[in-house]
């Protein structure tokens, strides 16, 4: 995805690398029409790979209508909590997300296929579901949130539960 | 001034009557006087009106975030490492101010490299406010901060360690001074007076009243050097451990282990959670302790499991060490109505105060060990009564420790103990 770049310094090309919104000589530019046409292209470029730096773990279980979303440290307690909630029967899923941003479409349709989604992230209010859900979250949205300390197993399954 | 193979040729983009087009020009004639081609300088610079010198120079050119112009530069020239190649950093007195600190960094390190800070006195770009690097005579003027010093750029940079640093006001010296900042091995500075016609002053001589002297200062140092060296992999260093011990380990098993700062409660949590893996097992051990590391409570928890762990957390301990009062104030939070309770004898009476249910084995742990050996004396009781890992896995975990005759006593020390 991203080519092998010519070293700056070398001796037969001048290098110019850019921070800033530039043109195609690599010059600083606000918004010219070249400048602009970069950007976009870039911004199209990201959205275009999307499948190809999304990484996640869906750990489906047939026949379940719940799914536990979470990422990070917070994850791990997940994967506890699926091995306890399936010995006492329970149908359980997970999705254990990766690429947090852009979510991409994928991410969507797996959520999609599920009656209860339960988000579990270690913030005060829940950033990831409001992303993913808005403000407004549905009813059939449950969050588990904590900070201070690891989110617990138990924590998430009470949640579940209730 | 005559146009040199340096500079592009395209219009300067400055503002008429503007100072930095003066430096532009003297540092290209510099550049040529010190026998460098395009291809060996690289321009970096970042926002600001400083920020707009890419386009004028034929050369290699980074451009990056403002303030963030010298950090970039340290970077370029330590990754190109090349004596022949000169990394030439451009900023204002605005962007100085808002990433002194990487001029300071680039300065007590010495690396390879010229700053040029062009001070007009003020953030141009964004209408002329003070900056950091505003002279005590020009904010007289504007009535303006006055109980606020500026900095002086030139003598902090000395002082970090840069090899050169220089002030120059006169436009005839710029090029000399330019030229010699060049020919510098290691950190070069040169802060230059630059008229700013928007903001500041209309003529030269209303801003030649209000800037600092001319100075030059030097230490005598070598450019900072980096031995790097390809294909280092620092894994290699590591050794494996061996996992040729036995365990007997039916479930997984969560141990607290409580004490005080300084009593070695980390160490050996780390030692029996590392003989837990040469015994085969999967194990994760966590620390916690006040932020003034060396004194009051310090307390870990080691799990040992048959089965991958996930969840790094102790929700019900199956055993808690408690071995000092610092200790105990926080294990009694963690005790859970199934844990086994391993104490010091010294807090019998506290913890029959608490009146907890639980099955407490007491052990002379702290008179037989001492406090810092009290922990790992206990821990390997703990081994010896319940056989959950082999002793010999934590014998072997201490035998290449530089403590590893004090470690090996307090193991031995267990089979001292006489339960109560």
């Amino acid at each position: 995805m991203v080519p092998p770049y010519i070293p700056v310094g070398n001796d037969k090309y001048k290098v110019r690398l850019n921070s800033s919104t530039h043109n195609n000589e690599g010059l600083i530019k606000k918004n010219d029409p070249e400048s602009m046409a970069n950007t976009k292209r870039l911004n199209e470029k990201i959205i275009k790979h999307l499948d190809e730096y999304t990484f996640f773990d869906l750990d489906h279980q047939e026949y379940s209508e719940e799914l536990i979303v979470s990422y990070g440290v917070s994850a791990e307690a997940c994967k506890d909590v699926v091995i306890t909630l399936r010995e006492e029967n329970k149908k359980i899923s997970f999705l254990n997300i990766k690429t947090l941003l852009p979510v991409a479409p994928e991410i969507l349709e797996i959520i999609n296929n599920y009656k209860k989604i339960i988000v579990v992230e270690e913030n005060l209010n829940g950033i990831y579901s409001n992303i993913l859900f808005g403000k407004n979250t549905p009813s059939n949205v449950k969050q588990v949130n904590k900070i201070g300390s690891l989110i617990s197993p138990s924590e998430i399954i009470k949640v579940i539960n209730s | 001034m005559t146009q040199n193979n340096i500079l592009t040729g395209i219009k300067m983009p400055f503002c008429q009557g503007c100072g930095h087009g003066i430096i532009v020009k003297n540092l290209a004639n510099a550049i040529e006087n010190s026998g460098y081609s395009e291809n060996d300088i690289i321009i970096v610079s970042d926002i600001g009106c400083s920020g707009l010198v890419d386009p004028l120079f034929n050369t290699h050119s980074v451009h990056g975030l403002h303030g963030r112009a010298p950090a970039l530069g340290v970077g370029v020239s330590l990754g190109l490492d090349n004596p022949e190649k000169k990394v030439i950093v451009f900023q204002g007195d605005g962007g100085v101010t808002i990433g002194l600190q990487h001029v300071l960094e680039a300065a007590r390190r010495n690396v390879n490299m010229t700053l040029v800070v062009m001070n007009n006195l003020l953030y141009g770009m964004t209408g002329g406010q003070i900056s950091g690097l505003s002279t005590q005579k020009f904010k007289e003027q504007r009535h303006f901060e006055l109980d606020v010093p500026p900095f002086d750029i030139v003598k902090l940079a000395h002082i970090s360690g840069a090899a050169y640093s220089a002030r120059a006001t006169s436009i005839k010296s710029f090029e000399e001074i330019l030229t010699q900042a060049l020919n510098v091995e290691g950190f070069s500075i040169v802060e230059l007076s630059s008229l700013c016609t928007s903001y500041a002053y209309k003529k030269l001589n209303d801003l030649l009243e209000v800037i600092e002297e001319p100075e030059i200062l030097e230490n005598k140092r070598r450019p900072l050097k980096i031995n790097f060296k390809e294909g280092v992999n620092l894994l290699e260093s590591l050794k494996p451990i061996d996992n040729k011990y036995k365990n007997g380990i039916t479930k997984r098993l969560g141990i607290v282990i409580a004490g005080s700062a300084g009593g070695g409660v980390q160490s050996a949590a780390t030692l029996l959670a590392t003989a837990g893996l040469r015994c085969g097992l999967n194990t994760s051990m966590k620390g916690e302790y006040p932020v003034t590391v060396g004194t009051g409570f310090s307390i870990a928890e080691v799990i040992l499991s048959k089965e991958k762990i996930n969840y790094t957390g102790l929700e019900n301990p199956d055993t808690v060490i408690v071995v000092s009062n610092d200790g105990l104030k926080l294990a009694i939070k963690r005790i859970s109505s199934t844990s086994v309770v391993i104490a010091d004898e010294s807090l019998r009476e506290e913890i029959e105060n608490y009146k907890i249910s639980n099955h407490v084995v007491y052990g002379d742990f702290n008179k037989i060990s001492g406090k810092k050996g009290a922990a790992l004396t206990a821990i390997s009781f703990w081994i010896i009564k319940n056989n959950n890992i082999d002793l010999a896995a934590l014998i072997e975990t201490v035998s290449n420790h530089r403590l590893s005759a004090e470690l090996l006593l307090s193991i031995e020390n267990a089979n001292k103990i006489n339960v109560n």
